[in-house]
C-alpha cells in the first residue's frame, strides 16, 4: 500500500506577517522571508499516513510539499518524521492558493506508473490562501472518492478504507474503496509524533527533490488584486470593562455581568 | 462581455428554510447591487420543493430550479454529480447560457457545502474563491470579492474574469425586505430527468456521546482555550455554560490537546458562533480563533496575562487565574442574584 500527503506550509503564526520589500503585500505568496510552519491539519494527516505505517497498512509514505517547498527548515522537519520520500512542488507565486495548477502538477507526481496511491492525504485546509475548497477540488479533479474532514482512518483487507469523521449532527464511518483521498481534521487520536533527535540529525544532512513545474502553464483564473493586513474591526473600539478586587468580588461582578440582558451592558 | 452578472444561489440538501432564504435574498441583494439577475439552484427530497420554491419566490429570485432526490441526504459528491447535470440541461442551460459565463455562484458557508463548492469548481472549470466577506463587479464586469486569507491576518481581493464559486455566510433576513421582493415573478421549474448521481460510499452513523448542549444557536457561549493548561478546566466550564444556558465551545490548541471534541471548535478552521455572549477563558485572541466569532458578539474574557490580545477585542473581562476564578463564579452564579 501507498499513502501519499499533500502538505502546504503556513505562515509562522506566531510571527508577525513579515512585511514584504516592496512594500505590496500582493508579494507575499511569493516571499522568500516567510517562516513556514505545518498547519494543525496537515500536521494530524502526516501523523495519520505515519501511523498506518506502523500498523503495516502502508509499506510507503510519500510527502509532497507545495506551498513553503523552498524552506529547507520546513522540508527536514518533515523528513525527521522518516517518510520514505519527501519531494518538493513549488506553485509560482500566481499560482498559489489555485487548486487547478495544483490538480495538474500534483498528479504525475503522486501517480507511480500511472497508478494512484491508495490513499492520499490532505489538510482540511491546503495553505495560507485555502479555507476549505482545494482537497474537494483535487479530489474531484482527479475523480477519486472522496471523504471530508476525517479524523482516523483504518484499513480494509480489501484494500479499502474506513474513514471516521464528526458530522454536522452525529458521527460518521464511511467506506471507500482504494485509491481514494481524504481532509483530514485535527483531534486528539491524530497529533503529529515528535522526531528522534538522530533523525533530526540525519534531516540536516539530506537534499531534497524538487519538482520542475511545466513553464507552460494556463494563466490562473483569479488574481490577487489587493492585499493589506487585517485592521482590529469595530471590536475592540472601547475601552475593556476589567472587573477587579478579590476573586470573589470579580466572580461577583462577572456573574452580575453574564446574567445581565444584553440591552444594559 | 457581458456587464450584467448573474448570481446563482447554490442549495444542496435545502430544507432549513431560513438559511435557505438568507441565502437568495443575499444573492437578490447582489444582482440588485450590481444591475444583475439572479437564480437559484436547489437539491432536496420531493416533499421539499413546495418550500424551497416559496422560499425562493420571497427572496425575489428571477428563476429557481429545483432537483428532487431521494428522501435521505445525498453525500457530497453526489450533490455535485446531481449540479454538474443540471447545469447541462437543456432548459436550465438555454435559460442560462448567456449568463454563466460571468456567473458568480454562492453557497452558505460551512464545511460540506465549502466541500461542495470545490469539487463542483473542480467539475465546471470555474474558480473556487474561498470563504468571501464581500463582492463587487467593476465597470468592466470583473469580479473582486474580499476575504481573509494567511489566517485570517491578511485581508486580500481576488479578481476573476470568469465564472466563479464561493461561499458565503448568509445574513438574517428581517420581514422588512418581503414586500420589496414580492413584486417580482419567479419562475420556477423541477428537474426531475437528471442523470443519477454515483453511489453513496456506505455509511455507518455513530451515536456521539454528546450530553451537553450544541453550539448552534447557543445565546452564550463559554470557551475554552491553550491557557487553560489541562482538561481539568472543562467540566467547570460545561457547569457554568450549563448555569448559563449556554454551550461549550474550544479553541483550536485546546481541541488539537483533546480538551475537547472538534465539534466544539471555535474560530476560522472550525465553527463560527454569534451568541449575544462568548466567554472566553484562556484564549489568547488570535486573530484565527476571533474570525470565529460573529462581529455582534460581546466577548467577556478571563486571562492571566494582562496583556493577552482578548482584552483589546473583549468589552469585558478579569485577570485572574482560571483556577481560582471558575469555582468562584460557579458559586456566584448558584447564589441568588
Amino acid at each position: 500500500m501507498h499513502v501519499a500527503v499533500l502538505l502546504a506550509g503556513v505562515a509562522d503564526p506566531r510571527k508577525l506577517l513579515p512585511r514584504p520589500a516592496s512594500g505590496d503585500w500582493r508579494k507575499l505568496p511569493g516571499e522568500t522571508s516567510v517562516s513556514y510552519k505545518l498547519s494543525p491539519f496537515d500536521e494530524a494527516a502526516l501523523e495519520i499516513a505515519l501511523k498506518l505505517r506502523d500498523q503495516g497498512a502502508a509499506a510507503r509514505v510519500t510527502v509532497i510539499v507545495t506551498d513553503g517547498a523552498n524552506d529547507l527548515a520546513l522540508l527536514r522537519a518533515v523528513a525527521a518524521l522518516k517518510p520514505e520520500r519527501v519531494l518538493g512542488l513549488c506553485p509560482p507565486a500566481a499560482q498559489r492558493g489555485n487548486p487547478a495548477w495544483l490538480a495538474r502538477h500534483a498528479s504525475d507526481l503522486l501517480r507511480d506508473g500511472g497508478a494512484w496511491p491508495d490513499l492520499i492525504l490532505i489538510g482540511r485546509e491546503h495553505g495560507d490562501l485555502d479555507d476549505g475548497m482545494a482537497a474537494a477540488y483535487l479530489a474531484e479533479a482527479w475523480r477519486l472518492p472522496y471523504v471530508g474532514l476525517a479524523l482516523q482512518v483504518q484499513p480494509h483487507a480489501d484494500g479499502g478504507w474506513t474513514l471516521l469523521r464528526s458530522g454536522a449532527q452525529q458521527d460518521e464511518s464511511l467506506r471507500v474503496p482504494a485509491p481514494a483521498m481524504a481532509s483530514i481534521s485535527n483531534d486528539k487520536s491524530n497529533r503529529l509524533r515528535h522526531p528522534l533527535m538522530k533523525n533530526v540529525a540525519l534531516a540536516k544532512q539530506l537534499k531534497f527533490e524538487q519538482a520542475a513545474p511545466d513553464a507552460a502553464q494556463p494563466a490562473a483564473l483569479v488574481s490577487l488584486a489587493q492585499a493589506a493586513p487585517v485592521e482590529a474591526g469595530a471590536r475592540g473600539t472601547q475601552a475593556c470593562r476589567m472587573f477587579t478586587g478579590s476573586p470573589e468580588e470579580q466572580a461577583a461582578a462577572l456573574a452580575a455581568y453574564l446574567r445581565a440582558p444584553a440591552s444594559t451592558h | 462581455m457581458s456587464h450584467t452578472p448573474t448570481i446563482l444561489a447554490l442549495i444542496p440538501a435545502c430544507g432549513n428554510d431560513a438559511a435557505d432564504r438568507a441565502l437568495m435574498s443575499q444573492a437578490r441583494q447582489l444582482a440588485d447591487q450590481c444591475g444583475g439577475s439572479a437564480h437559484a439552484v436547489l437539491a432536496g427530497p420531493a416533499s421539499a420543493s413546495e418550500a424551497a420554491l416559496a422560499c425562493a419566490r420571497a427572496a425575489g429570485l428571477d428563476q429557481a430550479w429545483f432537483i428532487a432526490t431521494q428522501p435521505d441526504a445525498l453525500q457530497t459528491q453526489q450533490y455535485v454529480d446531481l449540479f454538474a447535470g443540471a447545469f447541462q440541461d437543456e432548459d436550465l442551460a438555454a435559460a442560462l447560457a448567456a449568463a454563466l459565463p460571468q456567473a458568480l455562484m454562492l453557497v452558505a458557508a460551512g464545511s460540506d457545502n465549502e466541500a461542495f463548492a470545490g469539487a463542483l469548481a473542480a467539475r465546471l472549470d470555474i474558480a473556487p474563491l474561498g470563504r468571501c466577506t464581500s463582492f463587487e463587479f467593476d465597470a468592466q464586469g470583473i469580479l473582486q470579492a474580499r476575504r481573509g486569507a494567511y489566517g485570517n491576518r491578511l485581508g486580500i481581493t481576488l479578481a476573476c474574469a470568469g465564472p466563479a464559486i464561493a461561499a458565503v455566510r448568509p445574513r438574517a433576513v428581517d420581514g422588512s425586505g418581503q414586500a420589496a421582493t414580492s413584486a417580482r415573478q419567479t419562475a420556477a421549474h423541477v428537474l426531475d430527468k437528471l442523470p443519477a448521481p454515483r453511489p453513496a460510499h456506505p455509511i455507518t452513523l455513530l451515536p456521539r456521546n454528546e450530553p451537553h448542549a450544541g453550539l448552534d444557536g447557543a445565546r452564550i457561549v463559554v470557551s475554552g482555550g491553550r491557557g487553560m493548561g489541562n482538561d481539568a478546566a472543562f467540566p467547570v466550564l460545561y457547569d457554568i455554560a450549563a448555569r448559563l444556558g449556554g454551550a461549550v465551545g474550544a479553541s483550536l490548541p485546546a481541541v488539537d490537546a483533546g480538551w475537547a471534541p472538534v465539534t466544539r471548535q471555535v474560530g476560522i478552521s472550525g465553527k463560527y458562533v454569534s451568541p449575544d455572549l462568548y466567554l472566553a477563558i484562556g484564549i489568547s485572541g488570535t486573530p484565527q480563533h476571533l474570525a470565529g466569532i460573529d462581529p455582534h458578539t460581546r466577548i467577556v474574557a478571563i486571562n492571566k496575562d494582562a496583556e493577552a490580545n482578548i482584552f483589546n477585542v473583549a468589552q469585558a473581562g478579569a485577570v485572574a487565574e482560571w483556577q481560582v476564578l471558575l469555582p468562584a463564579l460557579l458559586e456566584a452564579l448558584d447564589s441568588k442574584p
